[in-house]
């Protein structure tokens, strides 16, 4: 059996209000998916649950990775699992410079110690990957960052820490077609480096991203909280031009949606 | 001439054995028994007094304490002379190269004091407070309490009758020392008193940075302490003020800053503090000619039942003054925290550029956290403005960097690490920050470790 990241029955509430009613998506190591749907339907709060942000309550199901039920771990836990999201909206945190703060979880996600200059060079590398200018690492972790600059650091920051499933929340979302090709270029990078073993989820709104990125195995589209349909790369495609609305009339029409 | 007997309680037989002991000049000795009288009329503040109103004073008994302790040794040449375990609390590697003087006070008794050569040299003057009564009355005629007064307050006149420790600095015009003068303060007999005065002088365009650093045994230590810090920043002049409080946890401490800031001077102030049941300090800075400019800063790191009372008042009587005021504080377990910060602008100080904040992290529920910004102002063209925050770790940035594999304790000391770092880059001497920031390591693994993590 090949590993993957497997949801079964997930449901999620926030504020006491059930936001996934019953996830089931299959995302094998070595592919990349992709995850459609409107504003609304539920993308970033199963971003989020994957990862075990407190906010978000489960009520039922499993999310087995390792052969583990990783709802039943920390944060922490589950990137030394090798998971990694990158946040929609990342947040700022004052006085935190970036280049310390890499340092630590890097050492956090490997468990080992690894002394400063050696970080540093293997920093400079990716920067460098990035065609990122190194005097980003001595700022605020995210203090004053541009939206396309919070972006490419949650970039960096995937491409330091090496996991073997990426969740991508929106991350094209407030990019320009420059900082959207950076992006999935970066992912393209990071799948050929691992030899072809990373796992992603690259959730978004649009189909835009997904024309850069090579391979794409597989689209998912969630409306109201649950997988309606999933197929290949052409499915993006036909989403962009169609819009959602036309999915949703046909869904509610053959009595999938209410 | 007879020995003396060491009084050991607070009483007007205190004061006389100063006078006595120290042979100290007739104008010092009437200001020490008028010192004395003030504090015998002023009452105990109750918490029906203004700017008491929150500050915990039950089971606080003056009788507790004695006046004044010594060691059992007396002076000593040299660093490696003293006790083991005053050791740890100075600079690293070598006096010359890390600071220009060095006085340590152990109890009552400067016990050591060295000054650099080239600081001597240069006519700069760092001793301890009985030999600069002896040798610099002149100096100090004039100015000692002049800006602290007596009159104030009971603790201000309190410490004004029983002063037994502190230094005198005077920095001549033009000099500048890149090294700072360091004045360490080790009380480790239980139930003694510290009544520290340090005056500094700093003379035209001169530059000097004077690290104040107190210290007790730690635990359930009990000591009464009450400082007082006058700064005469002459025009031109830049004077750095830092401070780091470690006292052990049934300390009480009722601390008074002041700076008199005249034309294009500097003043900045870092007071850190870790220790102590009560840290009352009171931070004054005065812009009294144009041009002069103030940076307050403070850091307190509470836990336990420890109270942080800090009381800050910026100034401006003189025009084209700029003040900028930053107070952070950390709490856990029942700590709490006052804040009390008053902006005033004299009715002639227009042009007048002043910013107040008070910033704190709550790391406990049961921790609590006031704060009350006030201002005054008479002039009709300034910047004044204002903040005050309360608030506990923000669950999204815990979320963040605990995505990052960074378990959660660790994620909650890089944020309050972040907090409190705008006021920790301040400290313009390395080895000095870094004392802050392990004092600052050791109590949030202290924490850590007594919720079992």
């Amino acid at each position: 059996m090949t590993e993957a990241l497997e949801i079964r029955n997930l449901r999620v509430a926030v504020d006491g209000r059930e936001i996934l009613k019953g996830i089931n998506l299959v995302v094998p190591k070595g592919e990349i998916h992709a995850l459609m749907g409107p504003n609304g339907s539920g993308k970033s709060t199963l971003a989020q649950t994957l990862l075990g942000h407190p906010r978000y309550e489960v009520l039922e199901g499993e999310v087995i990775w390792k052969g583990r039920n990783i709802l039943e771990l920390s944060p922490d836990e589950r990137a030394k699992l090798g998971l990694f999201l990158a946040f929609q909206y990342p947040v700022e945190i004052p006085g935190v410079v970036l280049g310390n703060f890499l340092h630590i979880a890097y050492q956090a996600v490997k468990g080992t110690e690894i002394p400063i200059g050696k970080f540093n060079r293997m920093l400079m590398q990716k920067l460098r990957l990035l065609d990122m200018d190194a005097s980003f690492i001595s700022r605020g972790l995210n203090e004053g960052f541009s939206g396309g600059e919070r972006k490419r650091c949650e970039i960096l920051q995937m491409a330091l820490l090496e996991p073997e499933f990426a969740v991508m929340d929106e991350t094209d979302s407030g990019l320009d077609i420059d900082g959207v090709r950076i992006v999935a270029s970066a992912v393209n990078k990071l799948y050929e480096q691992s030899g072809n073993q990373m796992g992603f989820l690259i959730i978004t709104h649009y189909s835009r991203i997904l024309n850069h990125i090579q391979p794409l195995h597989k689209v998912h589209v969630m409306m109201d909280g649950r997988i309606v349909l999933s197929g290949g790369p052409e499915l993006a495609n036909e989403l962009e031009e169609k819009g959602y609305d036309w999915l949703e009339e046909q869904l509610k029409a053959e009595g999938v949606l209410a | 001439m007879a020995e003396l007997i060491v009084p050991t309680q607070i009483g007007p037989e205190a004061v006389e054995f100063l006078i006595e002991r120290n042979s100290e000049p007739d104008w010092f000795k009437d200001l020490r028994q008028q010192a004395w009288n003030e504090f015998e009329q002023i009452p105990m503040p109750t918490p029906r007094d203004e700017g008491w109103r929150r500050t915990d004073l039950k089971g606080f008994q003056l009788t507790d304490y004695a006046p004044i302790s010594f060691p059992t040794y007396d002076g000593v040449l040299s660093i490696e002379a003293l006790p083991e375990e005053l050791q740890k609390f100075l600079h690293p590697g070598a006096e010359e190269e890390n600071v220009a003087g060095l006085i340590i006070h152990h109890g009552a008794k400067a016990v050591y004091r060295w000054l650099s050569e080239e600081a001597e040299r240069k006519g700069v003057i760092f001793v301890d407070m009985t030999t600069a009564l002896r040798e610099h009355a002149e100096l100090l005629n004039g100015r000692l309490h002049q800006l602290v007064s007596p009159s104030e307050n009971k603790f201000v006149a309190l410490h004004s009758a029983l002063m037994n420790a502190g230094a005198f600095v005077y920095v001549p015009p033009r000099v500048r020392l890149e090294l700072p003068l360091h004045l360490f303060f080790w009380l480790d007999a239980e139930r003694s008193s510290l009544f520290d005065h340090l005056l500094i002088l700093a003379d035209k365009e001169s530059e000097v940075v004077v690290l104040a650093h107190y210290a007790s045994p730690q635990g359930d230590f009990s000591a009464l302490s009450s400082g007082a810090v006058e700064v005469f920043a002459e025009p031109s002049s830049q004077v750095y003020f830092i401070s780091l409080q470690e006292w052990g946890n049934r300390v009480y401490d009722f601390h008074f800053v002041r700076a008199n800031i005249r034309r294009d001077a500097y003043m900045r102030w870092v007071l850190t503090a870790f220790g102590g049941k009560l840290w009352r300090i009171n931070c004054h800075s005065k812009l009294v000619e144009p041009g002069a400019s103030t940076d307050m800063l403070g850091m307190s790191v509470g836990a336990g039942i420890q109270q942080f009372d800090h009381h800050t008042f910026q100034e401006h009587i003189a025009p084209q003054c700029k003040s900028d005021l930053l107070f952070k504080v950390v709490l856990m377990e029942r700590a709490s925290s006052i804040y009390r910060g008053l902006i005033k602008v004299h009715k002639n100080a227009q042009g007048t550029d002043a910013y107040q904040a008070n910033r704190n992290l709550l790391l406990s529920p049961k921790a609590r956290a006031d704060s009350m910004p006030l201002l005054e102002i008479e002039a009709n063209e300034v910047r004044c403005t204002h903040g005050a925050t309360i608030g506990r770790v923000d669950e999204q940035q815990l979320f963040y960097l605990m995505s990052r594999g960074i378990p959660r304790r660790q994620a909650e000391k890089i944020i309050v690490d972040g907090f409190l770092h705008p006021v920790i880059d301040k400290v313009p001497i390395q080895w000095f920050s870094s004392k802050i920031q392990a004092l600052l390591d050791a109590k949030m693994l202290a924490e850590a470790q007594r919720l079992g993590y």
